[in-house]
């Protein structure tokens, strides 16, 4: 008897690899950044050399209009090439994914070839066939049409990518080969993101972050291409989105600031202000670097960097930016960390440091579950401790409405997978973070305060939105700045930002935070900075709160008042620890098997 | 106003009196060429460190492979770093936890003191000498491999220091 076992045809007969080069486009993108430059470089000449002393009359005023509308005409120019700019960079980071997906699809075709090959072989090799042996046959041969069908589609959809890839960049390209559409205030921009930007819930258009997110779903792939190589500060930005995308996004405005600015530097034609912008590009650089190197230290594996907020020209300077590690997108723990006074864009690698710390020691003593840690900078931290704004709140305030918006803004982006999210706030950091939770209901699950001058609005841990149970306070007895906070009426005066969160009255879970260096006496500098160092009491308890285990930290005994006496700290004699499990154990050691 | 004034005063005169003014709470405390030298030192004396230590560990049956070392930070604002090296083996026919604790007393026999040590959650050790901290405990990556570490203090760094984070050290 003669049985007939379908073998699938080998398909694609051919997997299509992506034409062109992501090293070339980076390259192409580089020199229009530079070109960008020189434009831009020229029409601040313009404004430069507009007034020549002592030259008055018909010619000299002709002289200054023709000066003046080149000096606009270049910087017009300048837009249009940058944005063509961002366009290339955008198409480049594409290709490297779809030479990637390229590169799986030979694998999978190779390995479904080998499975082919094996079944052919088993078939002509079977003398027995008998109902069970066939029936085997047939399953493997079913599962293999299967298996070939579902690489044909992805490899369909991989060349519709390439198309549109190419598609997007060519548009971009033609959107400023006039002159008048070279000059126009959207020269470089292809139509399909114009479109897709005058959209409603679309970003800047007043939309909430669940109508922003909605507006993203609603997007072809094509189209949300173009709009994250078109508008990428606004892409960037935009609280709803994913935040892949949102770094996909801010990555190319960055590269762009790299390339434009670093070739001002070369020709020394770079502003103070210019320059202050490059070395704030320059820490989130460095900070992405770094979180995109490091290793979890359970999988080894590289959890990435995030580019969350990235706007280095901010706040006179002192710019805004939020760097994660970890996949904001999908962690089952997520924590923000929000700094305090003179914290500026300067700092970004050391603080981006500290979230690796916190990721790694949440992992470490953690129960498995995925995390990611964000550094948050995305308020105007006052500049100093004399600076009026350090004493009126204003700035934690309206930092505290951001951080909500922000919190706000992840929620609305993964609406059926939630997060367990802990907001940690640190010295003036901490009363914007109880701004937040207090008056702008934060929508996370747990907050930690630490080195805290003061909880801002809230007399009571259950002022938070998130319930005094889930309000944890760090404070080393030795950080001269944890005891500014109103911890009663002797020895001071009003001199806090709000109640002292370790005070027995305020109802917040004190945990163990002495540094085992810590001085005999107060001090602002290790006691105060010390939170999220490694082998630290402080990082090793808020490690667990971040993975979702408050119940789990080693309380110690809140400060409190007696009236006829200063405040008392009896964390003050107890002894601290360093390195130990259970206690202050955070990192594994280091290890290459 | 007026009490936001009197709480302005109150907060400059409490931090001026502790010196908080003086340097500023975020700025390096030392000079770029400073920095440079002092990590410089400090990674040599962790590496040398814990090459001793390898020796000792070697000497109770622990042969560590491959030590590698690299930067962490200890505090953001004013920047330090802390440089930290190590190297894990498998115990052979002891337990982890019997290993560790000859590991232990052998560094403690070598003039490390003992600081801390236990079993609890893990077994583990931690010892000191000078100014640089030693431990040893199980892997959480590659269970059943013990590992062994030396830390050295936190070291005041200027920001271009900052490129040092994320680099991997060959210390063997």
């Amino acid at each position: 008897m003669t049985v007939t076992i379908d073998v699938p045809p080998s398909q694609p007969a051919e997997v299509v690899r992506p034409e062109g080069d992501p090293g070339g486009a980076d390259t192409l993108a580089e020199a229009l950044h530079t070109a960008s430059g020189r434009y831009e470089e020229f029409s601040d000449e313009t404004a430069r050399i507009q007034w020549i002393g002592g030259w008055y009359g018909d010619a000299a005023d002709a002289y200054r209009e023709a000066t003046a509308e080149a000096g606009e005409e270049h910087a017009a120019m300048a837009r249009t090439v940058e944005r063509v700019g961002r366009a290339v960079t955008a198409y480049a980071d594409t290709l490297r994914d779809l030479l990637r997906t390229y590169e799986e699809q030979v694998d999978r075709k190779e390995a479904l070839d080998a499975r082919r090959s094996a079944l052919i072989a088993d078939i002509n090799a079977a003398t027995e066939a008998t109902p069970d042996v066939v029936a085997a046959l047939r399953e493997r041969a079913t599962e293999l049409r299967d298996d070939y069908a579902e690489l044909v589609t992805d490899h369909d959809d991989l060349q519709r990518r390439v198309r549109e890839a190419e598609d997007l960049l060519r548009q971009s390209f033609q959107a400023g080969t006039s002159l008048d559409r070279a000059l126009a205030d959207d020269g470089g921009v292809p139509q399909s993101a114009q479109d897709a930007l005058s959209r409603r819930g679309a970003p800047g258009s007043e939309a909430t972050p669940e109508q922003v997110h909605d507006w993203w779903l609603g997007l072809s792939e094509a189209e949300r291409e173009a709009v994250v190589s078109s508008y990428p500060e606004l892409i960037g930005s935009a609280d709803g989105l994913p935040a892949s995308v949102r770094d996909d996004a801010n990555r190319v405005v960055l590269d762009d600031d790299l390339a434009t600015l670093g070739s001002k530097r070369d020709d020394g034609t770079l502003s103070p202000t210019e320059e202050r912008v490059l070395a704030n590009a320059e820490q989130a650089r460095q900070a992405l670097e770094d979180a995109d190197a490091f290793e979890d230290p359970i999988t080894g594996e590289r959890p990435g960097g995030l580019l969350h907020l990235y706007d280095p020209g901010a706040f006179d300077g002192d710019g805004r930016v939020a760097i994660g590690v970890g996949d904001l997108d999908t962690a089952d723990d997520v924590a923000i960390f929000t700094p305090g006074i003179t914290t500026t864009m300067d700092d970004t690698t050391s603080y981006t440091g500290q979230m690796i710390n916190l990721y790694e020691a949440t992992r470490y003593n953690g129960d498995g579950s995925s995390v990611a840690t964000l550094f948050w900078l995305g308020y105007d931290a006052p500049d100093a401790f004399y600076d009026p704004a350090t004493a009126t709140e204003g700035r934690a305030e309206d930092g505290g409405r951001r951080l909500a918006d922000m919190v706000d803004g992840l929620r609305a982006s993964r609406p059926d997978d939630p997060a367990h999210l802990t907001a940690i706030g640190h010295s003036y950091g901490s009363t914007t973070t109880s701004y937040a939770a207090g008056d702008f209901d934060l929508a996370a699950d747990d907050v930690v305060l630490i080195g805290s001058p003061g909880a801002g609005p809230a007399d009571h841990a259950d002022d938070f939105s998130v319930g005094a149970d889930n309000v944890y306070v760090g404070r080393d007895s030795r950080d001269i700045v944890a005891v500014l906070g109103d911890e009663g009426w002797v020895g001071k005066g009003p001199v806090g930002l709000g109640t002292d969160p370790s005070s027995d009255d305020f109802g917040a879970t004190r945990f163990e935070a002495e540094d085992v260096d810590r001085a005999d006496i107060r001090n602002w500098g290790d006691a105060h900075s010390s939170y999220l160092h490694h082998d630290s009491e402080s990082l090793y308890n808020i490690g667990l709160i971040v993975d979702g285990h408050g119940d789990r930290v080693n309380v110690a005994e809140h400060s409190y008042d007696p009236w006829y006496d200063f405040a008392r700290d009896p964390e003050w004699d107890r002894e601290p620890s360093s390195g130990v499990q259970g206690e202050s154990r955070t990192r594994e050691n280091r290890m290459v098997p | 106003m007026r009490a936001v004034r009197e709480r302005l005063v109150a907060l400059v005169l409490a931090l001026t009196t502790t010196g908080v003014l003086v340097t500023g709470c975020g700025d390096p405390k030392v000079s770029a060429e400073q920095g440079a030298q002092d990590t410089e030192s400090s990674r040599a004396q962790v590496e040398e460190a814990m090459r001793e230590v390898a020796d000792v560990v070697a000497g109770v049956g622990l042969r560590l492979g491959k030590l590698t070392g690299g930067w962490s930070v200890c505090t953001a604002e004013p920047p330090s770093m802390e440089y930290d090296a190590g190297g894990g083996g498998e115990p052979g026919e002891l337990s982890p936890a019997e290993m560790i604790a000859q590991v232990t007393d052998a560094l403690k026999t070598a003039g490390w003191t003992v600081e801390n040590a236990g079993t609890e959650p893990r077994p583990y050790g931690v010892l000191t000498r000078d100014d640089l901290r030693a431990s040893v405990g199980e892997s959480r990556r590659y269970p059943g491999h013990v590992t062994v570490g030396v830390v050295g203090p936190c070291i005041d760094t200027a920001r271009e220091q900052d490129a040092l984070l994320g680099e991997t050290y060959d210390v063997s």
